[in-house]
């Protein structure tokens, strides 16, 4: 099972970094719901239209897998997402600036689709590559 | 392997930040830790992790923490936790603002000899600056 709910959890991941949200969301379950993207609950729509968004604003986004641990029905992945702020992301404007984003996602994978999914991500620290905040 | 180390991280939260006592932090993480999600402004591995974590309970005194999941596999462990707490101590240089915070992270840390040696971690440092006034929401 764990072995099954890795190869989900990559496939995700490779999906988001080849920026195929229609593949993404085909991993996803139709009532899925997405904490930590924003401040409120996204479900599946929300969550590929925030996807969406970002990836317009740093449309060179590579997501680089470092770890992935597996559990039951929980897979957890350590990640950095890399890209160059080309357009305006939540308001800033493009800087041009390049960031490296640490990331850590836990997914549950029920009847081999992600059904809920939480995520941490540093976007103190991309504030600060951005120079919106100071380091 | 996993069941040990889950209990680990139950006794770091509940003993370590919840009633304080710091012995439950000296278990958990090894003298030769290394820490990736430390600020640059403390010591690097366990000396570092251990004045965060003092810091932390200095600016919060009321802190409580919530394990919401926690779950291994081999040496590693993932715990995904909850902090509430209230902004009574000088905190990464911004002074107490009485403001109730409430924030969450999630660790991912690998044991050995039933320690952790290497610690990443990932929190809501945005939220909190946020929820204190520091910046903007």
């Amino acid at each position: 099972m764990n072995e099954i709910n890795k190869t989900i959890a990559r496939k995700t991941m490779e999906a988001l970094h080849q920026h195929d949200l229609d593949a993404v969301r085909a991993n996803v379950a139709p009532d899925a719901r997405f904490y930590g993207w924003a401040p409120e609950v996204l479900d599946a729509d929300g969550h590929k239209a925030f996807m969406s968004a970002l990836l317009s604003s740093f449309p060179d986004s590579s997501f680089i897998v470092d770890d992935v641990i597996a559990d039951g029905d929980k897979v957890a992945v350590r990640h950095r997402l890399r890209g160059t702020h080309q357009a305006d992301f939540q308001g800033i404007p493009a800087t041009g600036r390049q960031v490296e984003v640490n990331g850590i996602v836990i997914f549950r994978i029920e009847n081999g689709m992600v059904a809920e999914a939480w995520l941490n991500a540093d976007i103190m620290g991309m504030m600060q590559q951005l120079g919106v905040v100071p380091a | 392997m996993s069941e040990q180390y889950k209990t680990a991280a139950q006794d770091l939260i509940e003993k370590g930040f919840n009633q304080k006592d710091s012995s439950a932090f000296e278990a958990y993480f090894s003298a030769s830790l290394k820490d990736y999600a430390l600020p640059p402004s403390v010591p690097e591995g366990f000396e570092g992790r251990k004045m965060f974590y003092s810091a932390m309970l200095a600016a919060f005194p009321d802190m409580q923490v919530r394990l919401e999941d926690v779950f291994g596999d081999g040496d590693k462990l993932v715990t995904r936790w909850s902090a509430r707490g209230t902004h009574q101590g000088d905190m990464m240089g911004v002074p107490p603002t009485g403001k109730q915070i409430s924030i969450s992270g999630i660790a991912i840390d690998r044991f050995e000899n039933g320690q952790s040696v290497e610690h990443w971690e990932v929190f809501d440092q945005v939220g909190l600056m946020q929820q204190l006034g520091v910046i903007p929401s």
